[in-house]
């Protein structure tokens, strides 16, 4: 039964949001063009587009917000009155509709997407070489086999990432469709922005008390990357605990 | 069959459901009429598992709507008075969704549309109000499950539509579905509704079946007006007035001036038929 309800959910949303998907998962295409246009009205002849400082950057921005939104695209239909009685009203079970909506949002659809985003990528290096130097694509090996710093940056970036970045953001995506009526997607901005400013004025206070003790616990120093990831990790458990409960439960 | 027990429901302070109780029996078409916001489609979306009873119970063949169990959805249908408009055909439509009701005939829903003459290839998001309309009304009978609540299935329909939708509901239901159509067109869905039941502000006025209404009221088309007339109007052909059966004559029901009766006679009318 999932598979079957899974399938028809999949399609179903692939029928309404295959262009969205499409057009985020060509960023690299957009802004070599972008680029381009801007440099040739500039009358620059020499340049190209970087790795981690250029490419690497807007693609990260850009996944942050399909992963944030397009959850509540596809799912805010669960509090409004005409579709969602429709989903709600569907002969399926509570725990397979969340098992779906968890594996198109946080696995599937980011999974197509960043698989569009770095072949698209590597398909502008490939076809202009001289203006794409550096895809995301070698980035990502030479971190993965590379002698990079596991705590730095660009570790961080381009490892985990891909990995949790879509799990974490989606979550909360996902948490927003169904916790808000109106303005989901501000509402959920918002909200993501606050928890996350508090989370690091919060970080910043533990480690101001340690300081002044003359001491840095492991998990607020070198380990504070893993530190970060398991406190999302749980983050991201407890908005999908409360989309299961709100699936259960919400009344129209 | 349907258990009301004691039901209460409220949105935030204003009650609109108090201490409801009533047993709709299998194998009926039910109305339930009442004035804008008594609460019609409260009670539809508390009995299809949309809402939750604040105070009370319901009882569906022994499930509890809230739980939303695929057995008891896949046994019921629930017809919003507002219909989504989705981006496919409506034969696309029926294909896909129609797989989770076990019951759901595609054949009886292409009949059904060429009974309302609605092209099922038309993409629903292009349809008008009345067509959309028809569409799911279409989908609603094609599911043949034993529980069926529509809300305001006329409204939006065109007069030969409203025609096509009381054959649809006599010729295309199965003798044992137990079907609740909530209006406040009452003449709409004249001749198919048995019993009646009629809401008010946190009661039950009247839930009797129209032989039990023509038994105890009598619904008089003559011109001859009658001073003891629980309700009289003028109508185009003559007088229509209710009053008491005391003589116990057969009459037709006119379920307007049957509503009306009931509004200006409640606790008459409550005391007439309460059981």
């Amino acid at each position: 039964m999932f598979m079957k309800y899974f399938i028809f959910e999949l399609k179903d949303i692939m029928a309404r949001s295959w262009l969205p998907v499409l057009l985020c998962g060509l960023t690299p295409v957009f802004l070599l063009v972008l680029t381009w246009i801007y440099m040739t009205s500039a009358h620059v002849m020499d340049w190209h587009i970087g790795g981690e400082m250029t490419m690497g950057a807007v693609c990260f921005a850009v996944s942050v917000f399909f992963f944030l939104f397009f959850p509540i695209y596809t799912y805010g239909k669960i509090t409004d009155r005409k579709l969602g009685s429709q989903y709600l009203m569907l002969p399926v079970s509570s725990s397979l509709k969340f098992a779906s909506a968890v594996m198109i949002s946080v696995v599937v659809i980011p999974l197509i997407f960043i698989l569009l985003v770095l072949g698209s990528d590597a398909l502008m290096a490939f076809l202009f070489p001289e203006r794409v130097t550096t895809t995301q694509v070698e980035l990502l090996c030479n971190s993965f086999w590379g002698s990079e710093d596991p705590n730095s940056m660009i570790f961080r970036l381009h490892i985990l990432s891909p990995i949790f970045l879509p799990f974490m953001v989606s979550s909360a995506g996902l948490c927003g469709a169904v916790l808000f009526k109106r303005r989901k997607a501000t509402k959920t901005f918002i909200t993501s922005v606050i928890s996350f400013i508090a989370v690091c004025l919060l970080y910043s206070l533990i480690s101001k008390e340690y300081k002044n003790c003359g001491y840095t616990p492991d998990f607020l120093g070198s380990g504070f990357v893993w530190t970060w990831l398991i406190f999302q990790t749980v983050a991201a458990l407890c908005c999908l605990a409360y989309v299961f409960y709100r699936i259960r439960k919400t009344e129209l | 069959m349907i258990k009301i027990n004691n039901l209460g429901f409220n949105y935030g302070e204003k009650v609109v459901l108090n201490n409801i109780t009533m047993t709709l029996k299998d194998g009926r078409i039910y109305g339930l009429l009442g004035e804008n916001g008594v609460g019609k489609t409260t009670l539809l979306t508390l009995l299809c598992g949309l809402k939750n009873v604040k105070t009370g119970s319901i009882d569906i063949d022994g499930y509890n709507p809230y739980k939303r169990l695929p057995s008891f959805l896949a046994n019921q249908f629930y017809l919003s008075d507002e219909v989504a408009e989705v981006n496919m055909t409506a034969s696309d439509y029926a294909a896909s969704y129609g797989k989770f009701w076990h019951k759901f005939d595609i054949g009886k829903f292409h009949e059904l549309m060429s009974v309302f003459e609605n092209d099922p290839s038309w993409k629903m998001n292009r349809m008008s109000f009345g067509q959309l309309k028809k569409t799911y009304i279409s989908f609603a009978l094609s599911c043949n499950t034993k529980y069926l609540f529509m809300d305001e299935p006329t409204n939006g329909l065109d007069i030969p539509s409203k025609a096509q939708f009381r054959k649809a509901i006599t010729r295309y239901t199965s003798e044992d579905s137990t079907i609740l159509i909530s209006t406040h067109q009452v003449r709409d869905l004249e001749n198919i509704i048995d019993p009646i039941i009629i809401l008010d502000k946190q009661d039950v006025l009247l839930d009797a079946t129209v032989e039990e209404i023509s038994d105890k009221l009598f619904f008089d088309y003559s011109s001859e007006r009658k001073p003891e007339a629980l309700y009289s109007e003028m109508t185009p052909g003559g007088n229509i007035q209710v009053y008491l059966n005391s003589e116990k004559k057969e009459s037709k029901i006119n379920t307007e001036a049957l509503f009306n009766a009931v509004h200006a006679h409640k606790d008459l009318i409550k005391s007439l038929f309460r059981k």
